[in-house]
């Protein structure tokens, strides 16, 4: 499901599908973070490309796949913060990756897609992506990383409002770098990639260390270890009929 | 200090302190000594009480394309342990970007805490120390022509505070800057919110000076009351923080290994000369260029 590729110091990571994150697949979601981390543990990696295989970088989550989540968060809390939100998991490994990571994006950006937007460094999207708030659906959905990447007036509407985002107002915000027909979005994402390789590795984890710093001062690392919290109230939502999703 | 090619003319009737950066013939590359004497024309107007705006400007076509490159290796030399060998002493780097640029005495912590409006008329190039001017002036106009970028961070890494270009645009769109040595002309430098006004070339000049004349309207406790409330907000939002350790993290980047293949300017410039090493910089991080590997 998750395969790996590499071409000089460019190493390119294919889901098939961003589905199972969505209904909290801790399985999947620790294969995704080992090919994260140790693609970033390679020295002869700078950058890395994430994408998917599928028409859509994360397509709509059904209600089946939204109570398998919520099931899962209920009955195996641990796993799931140890898998999705901690220091070790999936959303942390990418926030603070130690090599530059740049999302391609087509078609449909669901919950579990917008995460792993806002958990890279650069994101270059099709001219029909819609990218939907991870916050209402995911507990682990960074709220401060969001304000820091679109800022807080602009989270608060995405979040409050509920309608996905076009890839136009994306770009406006700052959520996306690039918007390109769907048919180049690989090849400038791969280009965007070589780009920050030209700096040198030294710089490459110099820069990422210093970025890792920075989004601790702001509590980045602080609104993960909430995580557990929101999936609480979440649940208690779900449970009163007043939950969005 | 002061220095000729930083111009300073106090103007008490309009209360306008006026900073020109002068050395159109080097693009206004700025030197060891241009850093003293800008810091020192801060330091002067913001304890003149006739004094309620300091306008930075620049002579001829560019703000400035940065810390003047041929002082690269000299930085250190002048701090302890900084001509002792070869390799200049951790303590000599520490020591030159501390009393330079992030430490309490340096230019651009000057700048951030000036009890005084600042503002910034950005003509053409405005790179790397003109990013980080435009950072911590209070006000910043732009004409069309200007450009926006840290090109040396493609070289080394980020080096320095990163907390106020985040705040300012954005965490993505800082990235652009910090990891893939984007450069923003005026209008995306608008658009992103890194400057308040664009202008045409030949309005810069009177904009910024009538901008200058609009913010010396506010009385001067006004001025000094709403600057301390901002100094509040800026520790609160950690970026005296990030002040704090960007001298250490500047330091740590100097230290960068280059691999085989990478580019490394400093010997670029022993064997090819200054300007050779300059062009040679543009030709590897050229777009066109090809990845490196």
């Amino acid at each position: 499901m998750i395969r790996i590729e590499q071409e000089g110091t460019v190493a390119r990571i294919t889901l098939q599908d961003a589905a199972p994150l969505a209904r909290g697949d801790v399985r999947f979601a620790l294969q995704l973070r080992d090919a994260v981390r140790d693609t970033a543990d390679s020295d002869r990696v700078k950058a890395i490309v994430l994408r998917t295989g599928s028409r859509d970088f994360a397509a709509a989550a059904s209600a089946d796949d939204l109570g398998a989540a919520a099931r899962m968060r209920a009955r195996q809390r641990a796993q799931w913060h140890a898998a999705f939100c901690a220091p070790s998991g999936l959303y942390q490994n990418l926030a603070y990756c130690k090599k530059t990571v740049v999302t391609a994006v087509r078609g449909h950006c669901d919950a579990v897609g917008s995460m792993l937007v806002l958990c890279t460094d650069h994101t270059v999207c099709a001219e029909d992506s819609r990218f939907v708030a991870p916050f209402a659906a995911l507990p682990e959905g960074n709220f401060v990383l969001a304000a820091l990447t679109i800022r807080l007036n602009r989270a608060k509407s995405w979040l409050l409002d509920g309608s996905p985002w076009c890839a136009p107002t994306a770009l406006r915000a700052g959520l996306v770098n690039r918007v390109v027909p769907s048919s180049d979005v690989d090849a400038v994402a791969l280009d965007a990639a070589r780009d920050a390789a030209r700096m040198p590795l030294d710089g490459v984890t110099t820069s990422k260390l210093l970025l890792e710093a920075f989004l601790d001062t702001q509590g980045v690392g602080q609104d993960f270890d909430m995580a557990g919290f929101y999936a609480d109230s979440l649940q208690a939502a779900q449970q009163a009929g007043e939950g969005r999703s | 200090m002061t220095h000729p090619a930083i111009r300073c003319e106090r103007d008490a009737a309009a209360h306008i302190g006026c900073i020109t950066i002068a050395a159109p013939e080097a693009d206004n590359r700025i030197t060891i000594e241009m850093v003293a004497a800008l810091r020192d024309a801060f330091r002067v107007f913001a304890a003149d009480d006739a004094i309620k705006v300091i306008l930075l400007a620049a002579e001829g076509p560019h703000l400035t394309r940065g810390f003047d490159p041929a002082q690269a290796e000299q930085i250190y030399k002048r701090s302890p342990g900084g001509s002792v060998k070869k390799i200049p002493s951790q303590r000599a780097r520490l020591m030159a970007h501390d009393a330079l640029w992030w430490g309490p005495d340096g230019l651009y912590t000057h700048i951030l805490h000036c009890p005084k409006v600042t503002v910034l008329a950005v003509p053409g190039q405005c790179l790397e120390v003109g990013l980080n001017l435009a950072l911590c002036c209070d006000l910043v106009l732009a004409d069309e022509t200007a450009r926006f970028g840290n090109p040396r961070w493609r070289h080394l890494g980020v080096d320095g505070d990163l907390s106020m270009l985040v705040l300012a645009v954005g965490l993505k769109r800082a990235k652009e800057l910090l990891l893939f040595g984007a450069c923003w002309d005026a209008r995306d430098a608008l658009a992103y919110g890194l400057v308040d006004e664009v202008v045409a070339p030949s309005s810069l000049g009177a904009a910024a000076r009538n901008l200058a004349a609009w913010c010396t309207q506010v009385m001067r406790d006004g001025i000094a009351a709403e600057k301390h409330v901002v100094f509040a907000a800026l520790a609160k939002m950690q970026v005296t923080t990030g002040f704090a350790t960007a001298t250490a993290v500047a330091a740590w980047a100097s230290n960068v290994h280059f691999r085989e293949g990478e580019f490394n300017f400093l010997r670029e410039v022993r064997h090819q000369g200054l300007q050779g090493a300059l062009d040679a910089a543009e030709r590897y991080f050229s777009p066109v260029a090809t990845s490196q590997d």
